[in-house]
């Protein structure tokens, strides 16, 4: 039987590996959203990005509402709740966006992006409760 | 080919894929996102506000007492909803070693601390003393109730500012990259004496109730510019200077704030 040189027969395993690797890594949340909900997963991811693309265009509360609803069709989709912990984070809703962004962080504790927003909205989250309770200690006195 | 030629098209091809394929994993927006902070008061029962006038204390050449009133007044014309109001206030109490000596007030001062020793009380410090008169003018309800019932009972801003030239003079370390004889940089440290002074601002304000004339909030800053002697440094500047730190952290307590930063929404 014929038989590939040493250095082709590495370069093609090789590339079969990255492509597996590869395709599997990016499939990964599609795949695990359309498991989580047969369809819904779909329109959850879909509801997902129209958000982002309104949020663009600066209509928050029509992103917010979007995210909101990819999150009730798919409340396995980690990109919805980090979406919505960043809505409810700029209107100010603190409890909400902790919730939402811990929820994202559960479901792909991976996910550098959704680490990051975390970590700078507990430093945000964290200055606001100081303000608040220095308000409070001096109504007190 | 060589065997090595191979391995090294392998290698790229395979990075190359790899690059393609984590780019398409995960594509995100940045967005620039402003997060609201609520003011530390609650002013809502407020519509305008009154800057009156502070107990000041300086040796310096600088009218402490008006330059803060004009300089907070400005700010919350510009950076609050409240209708600022334009009166000018009786001054409330200048403290500089000058004009105690002209009220002969050092001089009661000090009748008072002579008595004291003699009698066995513990001693007090000028400045103490100065800060309990100062209290006492601050604390004083029925002054700002009478002031308020004036001004149909606005938010009064008052406090007390105290702006300091001190000596600040001792030994520094410095640091110097010299060549050595091979031409090699090379970290030197030393230390040296620096001559220098400082100007300290304290600022304390109090956001009196004007219908009751009851302190509802204090907020006290203390801020410091340090110069060497051989710099010119005008007290006037300094205090710019010093007020330009301490006015976001007084304006905080009257106006909402934002944070501003970034997020990251993920598609």
């Amino acid at each position: 039987m014929h038989r590939m040189p040493a250095p082709f027969r590495s370069a093609w395993l090789l590339v079969a590996a990255t492509l597996l690797i590869g395709g599997s890594a990016a499939a990964q949340p599609t795949a695990s959203l359309e498991a989580s909900a047969s369809g819904g997963g779909e329109r959850s991811g879909q509801e997902n990005s129209f958000g982002v693309e309104v949020a663009g265009k600066g209509l928050w509360k029509e992103a917010a509402y979007r995210w909101e609803k990819a999150v009730e069709l798919d409340p396995q989709n980690p990109k919805a709740h980090n979406n919505l912990g960043v809505a409810y984070e700029r209107s100010g809703k603190f409890e909400e966006a902790l919730k939402s962004y811990e929820t994202a962080l559960e479901l792909m504790p991976s996910n550098e992006q959704i680490r990051q927003n975390y970590e700078l909205f507990r430093e945000a989250y964290e200055r606001k409760k100081r303000k608040d309770r220095d308000a409070a200690r001096s109504r007190r006195r | 080919m060589g065997l090595a030629r191979h391995r090294r098209f392998a290698a790229g091809v395979a990075l190359s894929l790899l690059c393609f394929t984590a780019c398409a994993a995960g594509p995100y927006v940045e967005v620039p996102i402003e997060i609201p902070i609520d003011a530390k008061l609650d002013l809502s029962d407020y519509g305008r506000v009154l800057v009156g006038s502070f107990v000041s204390q300086t040796n310096e050449n600088l009218d402490l007492d008006s330059e803060t009133s004009r300089l907070l007044r400005n700010q919350l014309r510009l950076n609050s909803r409240l209708a600022v109001i334009e009166a000018e206030v009786e001054p409330l109490g200048d403290f500089s070693d000058a004009a105690l000596e002209a009220s002969g007030l050092a001089e009661q001062f000090d009748d008072m601390a002579a008595e004291a020793v003699a009698i066995g009380d513990g001693e007090i410090s000028r400045q103490e003393w100065i800060d309990l008169e100062q209290d006492k003018l601050l604390e004083d309800e029925e002054y700002w109730r009478q002031l308020g019932e004036e001004f149909e009972e606005p938010l009064i801003i008052s406090g007390r500012l105290r702006f300091a030239a001190e000596e600040r003079s001792g030994f520094s370390r410095r640091d110097r990259y010299v060549r050595d004889s091979f031409n090699r940089p090379r970290l030197v440290r030393s230390t040296q004496f620096q001559e220098r002074n400082a100007y300290t601002l304290t600022a304390e304000f109090y956001f009196i109730d004007g219908a009751s004339g009851r302190t509802i909030h204090r907020e006290r800053f203390t801020e410091e510019v340090i110069f060497g002697r051989d710099e010119e440094s005008s007290a006037l500047s300094s205090y710019f200077e010093l007020m330009d730190r301490i006015l976001p952290n007084f304006l905080s307590v009257v106006t909402p704030q934002t944070f501003r930063g970034t997020r990251i929404l993920l598609r």
